[in-house]
């Protein structure tokens, strides 16, 4: 086979993913578990990653045997090196180093947000991009500018995921169901809200939203009983919304894009959505949401990203292959990229 | 007579509309807080409501204590709107890498300066970057666009004006962040006595954000 093919690996979190992808862009295969915490708990990062260990053969043998190419095709292992919960980066890279030693082929360790934005362009065909990810792990405001990806505006403390996930689980609203989508919870109840709850605050700090002050508050007004769920819920969201699409628009208008991509799990909230289309309607932009396979955490974008790389010349040895829980995204250099703008 | 003219729209920003026209018989700067669609209303005017009050007073103030800014002709909170001087000159965003190593040492030291008697007097600017600053045509700065700043006594939120501001010459521009923070430091410094409490907290600030390498950390 001449097309270069990449096994991705992704274990940053709650999902152990694998994935094929062929240089052209094709995804053959996209497999993944999620850890699901007990009901009311948070992910455990020692028993999400034992559960990656229990699961992780089973969803690498899947991968192999429905992308219809066989090991031997295989011509990169790419894996997500972080940022992400210790024990869980271990198991993907532990596997990722096996594969790669045993097949006899490079390996290339990829930053988990910059494969978001990557296979966010693929999918969407977008260019140049003002990228906002939005998830458990990120809420940060991303464009390309003189070879890496920097950051015009993220969260002070905690992310957007967090912030839903904390706010049912300290309400006793949580169902048996991947702390990923907590948020659906609180999309479900704001639809039935309709107040804004005056005393939830609002903080933007220059690009910067910080969401730890509205969720303390939010969590005090929500037990003092005084507003029904509903609305605080709606508030919650509203609030939240806002104060990340307006340091977008403050991002949009001072680099002057055209593209606003949206990815991260908490992309899959429609009214995120609609608020960010009704932001980018004066500014002569558009808006890509990145499909939900493709937005929460996945395989498929790490393999793509690891051909982007590799095809750039990135090679890693396995010394180089040390997982980086704190790895940031603005630390990554992007030889794939060629600067578009000099803005 | 009509007090203002607002003549042709000269930006549209995402904090409000830009028009440059006249106040009276000057030429001037009118901003309007625009009403955004993806606001909830309640949400919307509340903000609005704010930021434009709060813009007028810190215009006033930060002029008092001697620090440039376009002087404040008029304020229609009923409109969220203000009037003030047009400010002839460029953003210092725009320019940046056309001026020379020299003067942008010496401006960013002026702007360090200028923000260090802000911070003395309790004043945050609240979004400072190298697009909220303005070089005039005589080559003095001017800052502007004080929608997002506040007067506290809070020292978390004076460092954290200065995390962000270095984060975001970082994303802007990589190969100027040392001579522009290393000189706009040394203008704080020398304004405001409190500097070093302040530029500690600073980096606690970031080493709390998200993913900072923990060998960072634990220095």
């Amino acid at each position: 086979m001449s097309l270069l093919h990449a096994l991705g690996i992704e274990s940053t979190a709650h999902t152990f993913a694998c994935s094929i992808v062929s240089e052209d862009g094709k995804i053959l295969v996209n497999e993944h578990v999620r850890f699901t915490p007990e009901k009311g708990k948070g992910i455990h990062p020692r028993e999400a990653a034992n559960f990656f260990v229990e699961n992780a053969s089973k969803v690498v043998e899947t991968a192999i045997r429905k992308s219809g190419i066989s090991l031997d095709d295989i011509s990169l292992i790419a894996f997500a090196q972080g940022p992400g919960l210790g024990p869980c980066l271990r198991v993907g890279a532990t596997i990722a180093r096996t594969l790669a030693l045993s097949l006899n082929v490079p390996i290339v360790g990829v930053h988990h947000g910059i494969a978001h934005i990557e296979i966010g362009k693929l999918l969407t065909g977008m260019h140049d991009p003002l990228t906002v990810i939005v998830s458990g792990g990120h809420t940060c405001i991303v464009a390309h500018n003189a070879g890496r990806y920097r950051i015009y505006g993220e969260t002070l403390d905690i992310t957007l995921g967090n912030l839903f996930d904390v706010f049912i689980r300290e309400l006793g609203l949580s169902k048996k169901i991947p702390a990923c989508k907590m948020g659906s919870i609180v999309e479900e109840l704001a639809k039935k809200g309709k107040t804004i709850v005056e005393e939830l605050p609002y903080t933007v700090k220059g690009n910067d939203v910080s969401y730890s002050g509205l969720l303390t508050r939010a969590i005090e007004v929500a037990k003092g009983g005084k507003y029904p769920i509903e609305d605080i819920c709606f508030s919650l969201q509203e609030i939240a919304f806002s104060m990340l699409c307006e340091v977008t628009e403050r991002a949009l208008t001072q680099l002057r894009k055209r593209e606003v991509l949206l990815t991260g799990g908490v992309c899959a909230n429609k009214r995120l959505q609609e608020m960010m289309r009704d932001m980018v309607s004066i500014h002569d932009a558009e808006v890509a949401v990145v499909p939900p396979e493709y937005s929460a955490d996945n395989a498929a974008m790490i393999a793509w990203t690891g051909i982007l790389a590799y095809k750039a010349g990135i090679k890693m040895s396995i010394k180089d292959t040390f997982i980086r829980p704190r790895w940031r995204l603005d630390e990554v250099d992007t030889p794939w990229i060629s600067d578009i703008s000099g803005s | 007579m009509k007090l203002i003219h607002l003549g042709s729209v000269i930006s549209v920003g995402a904090e409000a509309v830009i028009y440059k026209g006249y106040f009276i018989d000057r030429e001037a700067i009118i901003k309007k807080r625009v009403k955004k669609e993806y606001r909830n209303p309640t949400l919307d005017e509340r903000i609005r409501t704010l930021r434009t009050r709060r813009e007028a007073t810190l215009l006033v103030r930060a002029r008092s204590l001697g620090v440039p800014v376009p002087l404040l002709y008029y304020l229609d909170l009923s409109d969220y709107t203000i009037v003030m001087e047009y400010v002839d000159g460029e953003i210092l965003r725009d320019i940046v890498d056309e001026i020379s190593v020299q003067e942008l040492s010496k401006l960013s030291e002026q702007l360090g300066k200028f923000i260090g008697l802000l911070h003395e007097n309790r004043i945050i600017h609240g979004d400072l970057t190298t697009s909220n600053v303005m070089l005039r045509d005589d080559r003095s700065l001017c800052l502007i666009d004080f929608g997002l700043g506040n007067v506290t006594y809070d020292v978390e939120e004076y460092a954290t004006e200065i995390h962000l501001f270095k984060r975001a010459l970082k994303a802007s521009h990589p190969d100027k962040f040392n001579v522009i923070f290393e000189n706009f430091i040394k203008g704080y410094q020398s304004t405001y006595p409190k500097a070093s409490i302040v530029l500690e907290r600073a980096s606690t600030i970031e080493l709390r954000g998200r993913y900072i390498e923990k060998d960072r950390r634990r220095k």
